[in-house]
């Protein structure tokens, strides 16, 4: 079964989680408070995206990206989700 | 004020001036990682030297160079994947090198960004010559530019290209929360950063100083020193016997990468928390030849290395007659020589009572900004564990050192210094002597 879009940028967000002790990444987790993710992080969690989706990131939105749940969103609205190429 | 600095306070004229003292130490050298596997490396006579494939794809004239084994699998057993590959060589041998060091003198690595304890006593002066720029520039920065894909390089370009790289991936991994800084003075780097770190613990700036430096790995380097003829070209095919430091037959250093970092604390802080003490930091001095008097970018004016390492005997309130063992900046190139003959005319001591001599290069290379800091690493071991490791390479000596042959050992001894000179030299006419003593 294809993973769901949460499923997939939970796997691409994990390797840039920063912080120790957090056992699940969940949709409402903030990047910065909950995950340790900070500004600069980011670009580089913004360029793993646009790998995993093969979509573009606009600079000015990189920084409306505070919590999972706003990748997924964001995701979802560029359109067409291409295959998981992991599978 | 007190609950900002309740330990760290500048010294006031007339306050006694803590002793300095070396309380552990990380090291990534060509041929070995690791204080145990480094040891045994050097008193077996265990080369670092190696062919290089890309440098003779190429088509250097230099094809040997010392590069620090381990790769990813070294980094693998310290850092996260996401952790190790933001970083390029320089980086990741300091960061190596660091983390052995803060281990190594009891001290536990955090774990959790989260809620860690800032250590505000301690600081690092970690330094490079030339550092990881050029590798970063080369392999991400100037074709993501150029093909105008410049976004791409993400978040880690600059960290991984800023001079103060090394310094800073040492304080991430550390939260150090002294004075945090990296020095750059070609080949005298290394001996510079333990001789400012030594003094900010004498003036009272902190209570324990990181200090050291890492060079990486990169065949633009190598290149650069191609061109002007200082490698040795003429050892491609036998890779171990082409450092030759002393030798009749020296053709050229061979360029090599690394780290070393040491920790220097007050003796106040050290027996306070009862630390394991190598040695003793009895002083040093820093100083530039003034392009004059034979001195130039690339030549050290004799009377600058003279008043240098007078100036780091008296810091040291040593003579020329204690020091019993110098690990010279011996390159394998011309300037080993007239060193030599000026360290005789300075020490001024009879031959037979001459400081034996080692050329820790023989083994490693030149690690460029790193090489001092390698070799001072070297020369606390022989302090510590009381042998003195072999010259390699020069079982033809040059002929103008015949006088001191029984001072310059082709084997390793097994021989207890007391004193120990570190000195280095580099572009610019810049030089930086260390005096060190075995702790009792």
């Amino acid at each position: 079964m294809e993973p769901s879009v949460l499923e997939r940028v939970v796997r691409v967000v994990r390797p840039y989680v920063r912080r120790t002790d957090v056992l699940k990444v969940t949709e409402d987790a903030l990047l910065d408070d909950d995950l340790d993710i900070n500004s600069a992080r980011l670009i580089d969690l913004a360029l793993a995206l646009e790998d995993e989706f093969l979509i573009t990131i606009k600079d000015d939105d990189i920084g409306n990206l505070k919590s999972i749940g706003d990748i997924v969103d964001y995701v979802k609205r560029t359109g067409k989700i291409v295959p998981d190429s992991t599978r | 004020m007190g609950g900002v600095c309740n330990q760290v306070l500048f010294l006031k004229l007339g306050d006694q001036v803590d002793r300095v003292v070396i309380t552990g130490m990380g090291v990534v050298a060509p041929n070995a990682h690791g204080l145990l596997h480094f040891e045994a490396a050097l008193r077996a006579s265990i080369s670092g030297i190696a062919f290089r494939p890309e440098l003779a794809q190429l088509s250097l004239g230099c094809q040997v160079a010392g590069v620090p084994p381990g790769g990813e699998a070294l980094l693998a057993t310290y850092l996260t994947a996401p952790e190790y590959k933001r970083l390029n060589s320089c980086l990741s041998y300091a960061a190596i090198a660091a983390l052995d060091c803060w281990q190594d003198a009891g001290f536990v690595v955090p774990s959790c960004r989260a809620n860690r304890q800032v250590e505000w006593e301690t600081g690092a002066i970690i330094g490079t010559g030339i550092g990881g720029s050029l590798e970063t520039a080369a392999d991400t920065v100037i074709p993501l530019v150029d093909s105008g894909d410049y976004r791409r390089i993400g978040s880690t370009g600059v960290e991984r290209m800023m001079n103060s790289g090394v310094s800073a991936i040492t304080s991430s991994l550390l939260a150090l929360g002294g004075l945090v800084t990296s020095n750059s003075n070609a080949c005298a780097t290394g001996a510079e950063a333990i001789l400012f770190a030594a003094e900010h613990i004498r003036r009272g700036g902190a209570s324990r100083m990181l200090a050291g430096a890492a060079e990486g790995f990169s065949p633009y380097v190598c290149g650069g020193f191609d061109s002007m003829r200082l490698l040795n070209r003429t050892a491609n095919a036998d890779p171990h016997r082409a450092s030759r430091p002393l030798s009749k037959t020296a053709a050229g250093f061979v360029p090599s990468a690394g780290a070393a970092i040491l920790l220097l604390e007050s003796l106040t802080s050290a027996v306070g928390r009862n630390a394991r003490i190598y040695a003793e930091y009895l002083g040093g001095y820093a100083n530039c030849g003034g392009h004059s008097g034979g001195g130039s970018m690339t030549a050290s004016n004799p009377a600058g290395v003279r008043r240098c390492i007078a100036a780091a005997l008296h810091d040291a309130g040593v003579d020329g007659s204690d020091v019993d063992l110098v690990n010279g900046h011996f390159t394998g190139t011309g300037a080993d020589i007239p060193s030599v003959l000026l360290l005789e005319e300075i020490l001024d001591v009879d031959v037979e009572t001459f400081p034996y001599l080692t050329a820790t290069k023989g083994l490693v290379g030149h690690a460029l900004g790193a090489a001092g800091a390698i070799e001072t690493v070297a020369a606390v071991l022989q302090l510590y564990s009381g042998f003195i490791h072999a010259n390699v390479n020069c079982e033809d000596l040059h002929p103008a050192l015949n006088h001191l042959a029984d001072r310059i050992p082709t084997t390793t001894l097994d021989r207890q210094a007391n004193v120990v000179m570190k000195t280095s030299f580099g572009f610019g006419d810049v030089n930086c002597c260390l005096l060190l003593r075995a702790w009792r």
